[in-house]
């Protein structure tokens, strides 16, 4: 059993989570969120619309849905780097005010996202020690402790010492995707949000990927949250499922209650 | 009532497959590659390494591989779209003509081969309206009016489920699933007998993905069209094609009906390709290790010289293995397998992948 199951103590089968009950235990609760985009232009758009939704701890949500369905919006709202129009985000119980710049930044050290595509979230001038040290920088670590978290986070993700010289533009794309993930890590998170990064991926590649994310996951006590338009994937990684239509949430049971319903 | 006397309903050809098979007394193929070889410049090895296929007119082929295979390679090779880098062996003949130099292929490729891409936004024009990018494909090939041209766009646009009012939005102003399927009807504007499609869903949703796969089997069916589909998911391949080839390092592992393939592979290779995808079955609350996917066993880079070229990787490896590749055929002969040693050794039998 990973430590997560135990730490959290929501070994509850059958029990989907509702809203409003373990607003404390959760790595991060949101409540009655909303998103707009387009204010003032006369084209608005409301992208979320209400979201109720909490990411248990220790634990692998799935977030399903379309594109356009507001997944990515959300993603960026948890992660601390979109401002919404209403509704509150609880990082461990406590929540983010959205006005304050210096709980912003730590809040953002302890999620952090994952984009889809992972050779494009790093500027490919950077050698692979420039792209892990970037993160640190505002960081407490010495130099010297920063060099040994480089080694200690390349283990991690299973990269060889021998390409922290290498340019970010002539690393492959598995290895590109292994250094994304890498960097979310060196600010040593509680939350990962994975944003897609497992589409478009050959299947022995995927397969891989997914491993060492249950790895990272079982390892370091992490909470993650895997978006994603793959139902099977959901299904193979994730513990809770939730899907996004139209900016609001359908929990789990009702997903659970459609894949039972299905033949 | 007034009958013309020419007109036989009944026995008219439906589509173009079967207008040829009555001229021509047999089945003709839409393309047939054969021993073809493609080598970049500075390259170890090959990037296709002598393999022949064939296509028959109004059939669908999908090519299974993963990246660097070879697959996108032979795709560009059939339809002339090699970089002149890469030096080649082996033939290309469309619709019984042979091909021999690029040349060859002005005015049959976005005529009688329609070709489709993996990124949209890069085919298409960000300047120019997405019913005018049609035009264009029309005027280059068929000469006709700007009316007759921009009727047929809208036909065209009917066709794969694009609003009318789409002709006149820009690419920006479009989804990734209307972006392609604006490509799409580029390439069938000029009604080609086969369609090469490299990945041109991959970007794409999976909802917005099945419906793009729905409409070009509709369109493909309706028209007796040929598809040559490469893609490296095996759901993808087993929703348009009928006939189904597994690449890997350039050689090809296993060949036969889709959902034959798919249900019982017969190379080791494609059953451990398999093994790797999702399963539908939910995980819900089980531990974090019980969620963990088999792996494909070694690194994609070690390919033996000679022999099978999976062998170093392979569980059931033999000897014998390093010896040619020789291809075996399955009992019902409708199915070949590049693999030497009989599928005995391992489980058969897969959970559906759907």
């Amino acid at each position: 059993m990973s430590s997560g199951f135990a730490r959290s103590g929501l070994v509850s089968p059958g029990s989907s989570s509702r809203a409003g009950d373990r607003v404390d235990e959760a790595a991060l609760a949101v409540r009655g969120l909303w998103c707009t985009y387009g204010r003032g232009t006369g084209d608005e758009k409301a992208v979320l619309r209400g979201i109720d939704f909490d990411l248990e701890d220790g634990e692998i949500t799935a977030l399903l849905g379309r594109s356009g369905s507001g997944k990515s919006t959300l993603a960026l709202c948890l992660a601390f780097l979109e401002v919404p129009d209403r509704g509150s985000i609880r990082l461990r119980g406590s929540a983010v005010d959205f006005t304050q710049r210096r709980l912003l930044v730590r809040a953002r050290r302890k999620v952090q996202l994952v984009m889809q595509d992972p050779a494009r979230s790093i500027s490919p001038y950077f050698t692979v020690r420039q792209a892990l040290i970037e993160p640190m920088i505002a960081g407490r670590e010495s130099k010297k402790e920063q060099q040994g978290k480089i080694r200690r986070l390349l283990a991690q993700v299973g990269l060889p010492d021998s390409i922290l010289a290498m340019t970010a533009r002539h690393l492959s794309g598995g290895q590109a995707q292994r250094l994304a993930l890498a960097r979310a890590l060196a600010t040593d998170p509680e939350v990962l949000i994975l944003d897609e990064s497992f589409s478009g991926l050959d299947l022995s590649l995927q397969a891989r990927w997914v491993n060492l994310v249950l790895e990272l996951v079982e390892s370091q006590g992490l909470t993650c949250l895997l978006i994603t338009h793959d139902e099977n994937l959901a299904r193979q990684l994730a513990g809770r499922r939730v899907r996004l239509v139209d900016g609001q949430i359908v929990a789990e049971g009702q997903i659970v209650a459609e894949d039972r319903g299905a033949p | 009532m007034h009958v013309l006397p020419h007109a036989e309903p009944d026995s008219a050809p439906r589509n173009r497959q079967e207008l040829r098979d009555r001229e021509d007394g047999s089945a003709t193929f839409a393309l047939r590659l054969t021993d073809v070889s493609i080598r970049y410049r500075g390259a170890a090895r090959p990037a296709v390494d002598g393999v022949s296929l064939q296509i028959e007119a109004g059939r669908s082929v999908g090519l299974l591989g993963e990246s660097g295979c070879g697959k996108s390679s032979l795709a560009r090779f059939a339809t002339g779209l090699l970089p002149a880098s890469a030096s080649t062996a082996g033939s290309v003949e469309l619709e019984g003509r042979a091909l021999r130099d690029p040349a060859d292929w002005r005015g049959l490729r976005g005529s009688r081969v329609g070709v489709v891409f993996q990124q949209p936004s890069l085919a298409l024009h960000p300047m120019r309206r997405a019913g005018s990018q049609v035009v264009d494909v029309l005027r280059a090939h068929r000469r006709g009016s700007s009316s007759w041209c921009r009727e047929r766009a809208a036909e065209l646009f009917e066709e794969l489920d694009l609003a009318p009012e789409l002709l006149r939005a820009f690419p920006h102003q479009l989804s990734g699933g209307q972006q392609q399927r604006v490509v799409l009807a580029q390439a069938l504007a000029c009604e080609p007998g086969l369609l090469v499609a490299d990945e041109p869903t991959t970007a794409l949703d999976r909802e917005t993905e099945r419906q793009v796969l729905q409409l070009v089997d509709r369109v493909r069916r309706r028209r007796g069209m040929s598809l040559f589909w490469i893609s490296h998911d095996p759901r993808v391949l087993a929703e348009v094609a009928d006939t189904l080839y597994v690449m890997y390092a350039g050689r090809f592992m296993e060949q036969g009906p889709v959902h034959e393939v798919l249900k019982t592979p017969d190379h080791p290779y494609t059953r451990a390709l398999i093994d790797c995808a999702p399963r539908r079955t939910a995980r819900l609350h089980e531990p974090l290790s019980r969620r963990r996917l088999p792996e494909l066993p070694g690194d994609e880079g070690s390919v033996p010289p000679e022999g099978c070229p999976f062998r170093a990787r392979c569980p059931h490896q033999a000897p014998i293995c390093r010896d040619e590749l020789a291809s075996r055929a399955g009992p019902s002969g409708e199915r070949t397998t590049w693999c030497v040693r009989p599928e005995a050794a391992w489980p058969t039998g897969v959970e559906d992948l759907s």
